[in-house]
């Protein structure tokens, strides 16, 4: 898949449909669910390898899809990194821009090998040509990272040596960068949202002015959550605005108020009855009133907590 | 002036990865009633799907 396709939901070729020897599937047997887990699982572990390339099968299976469109097979030259890769394109008087145009993903594109060959695994019948096609795609993705081909030469990457996932498989790592090439590659992400290095390690930088000056409403977030101080010190340096005070009816509830930073971000702040400790709850940009941003954040009306107390 | 050699092979992607969607795609389509393959799609496709291929490209191309 090139890039910019890569989360197009394919098209049908509906005047080449091949009509499979197999009746209308209606839905999975039991089986077929526990090898749909363990099917994911393992495509899961491709997507994440860490371990050095398969070189050798990198280059077969690269090498069957140059004959498969008539070319002769390509010279290899290995990278440790995508980044190592423009560099090595740009030296032999390439054109990095291009061939970002032209790249592949290796086992970043894995999940397409998975669905389709997991449709085959319980009865969908491929083209004999696709299926053995696919098996190729499927044994690139298995062996390498990144590759780009050229007419006579092909690029291939090494895999990262760091890819840090939280349990939502999201690339995620509070405490250094997420994915690390050898080749002098990082992303840095916290919770599948990719962040400038500094947020993760170099919190001092994040200061009111930079957080205000973030478009993007999730880095905002996030640098907010990983101020210096905390919280409470971010909405007292940014000076925010106390919109509402109130104090829940239930017997030993605190005071809790609403607040509002300069970039129109809203919390409801409270505090634990018996340990003291000050919770900062981020909230719904319309919330108006306390009752209203508690409302929305347990998603029923807070007169239940009363009722059932 | 790219040098020959390193000009990209942009047939390999369109007719090996594209053309095998489509024909792939014609197979399965008829196997499926429409909420199995929704539920496959989510299952497989979208759930191991990552944005780390896009996060690593836009990086390069703001580098190149």
């Amino acid at each position: 898949m090139t890039s910019g396709g890569l989360a197009w939901y394919p098209t049908v070729d509906f005047d080449s449909l091949v009509f499979g020897d197999i009746g209308m599937i209606e839905k999975l047997t039991e089986e077929q669910e526990k090898d749909l887990v363990v099917w994911r699982e393992e495509f899961y572990k491709v997507g994440i390898n860490t371990n050095p390339a398969d070189r050798e099968s990198a280059q077969d299976a690269i090498r069957e899809m140059y004959t498969r469109i008539g070319k002769e097979p390509p010279e290899f030259i290995w990278g440790d990194s995508p980044k190592q890769l423009l560099e090595m394109i740009r030296e032999k008087g390439g054109d990095p821009n291009e061939a970002l145009n032209n790249c592949f993903y290796g086992q970043q594109e894995c999940y397409f090998e998975a669905f389709y060959l997991f449709c085959e695994k319980i009865g969908v019948k491929y083209k004999e040509e696709d299926s053995k096609l696919l098996r190729v795609w499927e044994k690139i993705s298995r062996s390498c990272n990144w590759w780009i081909p050229a007419d006579e030469f092909c690029f291939v990457s090494e895999r990262p040596e760091i890819v840090a996932m939280n349990s939502q498989m999201r690339i995620h790592n509070e405490n250094g960068p997420a994915v690390k090439y050898r080749g002098g590659l990082s992303i840095f992400a916290i919770n599948g949202v990719v962040v400038p290095d500094f947020v993760v390690n170099d919190t001092d930088k994040i200061t009111v002015e930079v957080i205000r000056n973030e478009s993007n409403a999730e880095i905002r977030r996030i640098m907010i959550s990983r101020y210096s101080g905390g919280i409470g010190k971010y909405l007292d340096d940014c000076k925010a605005k106390v919109l509402d005070v109130d104090t829940l009816t239930i017997p030993g509830s605190a005071t809790r108020a609403l607040m509002e930073d300069s970039t129109g971000e809203k919390w409801l702040v409270g505090s634990d009855g018996s340990t003291k400790r000050v919770y900062f709850m981020s909230v719904p940009r319309n919330s108006t009133t306390c009752k209203k941003a508690h409302n929305a954040i347990c998603g029923f009306d807070e007169s239940r907590i009363k009722m059932e107390a | 002036m790219i040098k020959e050699g390193v000009k990209s092979n942009k047939k390999l992607g369109k007719y090996l990865k594209q053309s095998l969607y489509s024909s792939l795609n014609s197979s399965f389509y008829r196997s499926f009633n429409w909420s199995l393959d929704r539920y496959l799609y989510s299952s497989l496709y979208n759930s191991l799907y990552s944005s780390l291929a896009v996060s690593i490209l836009r990086k390069l191309r703001n580098n190149t």
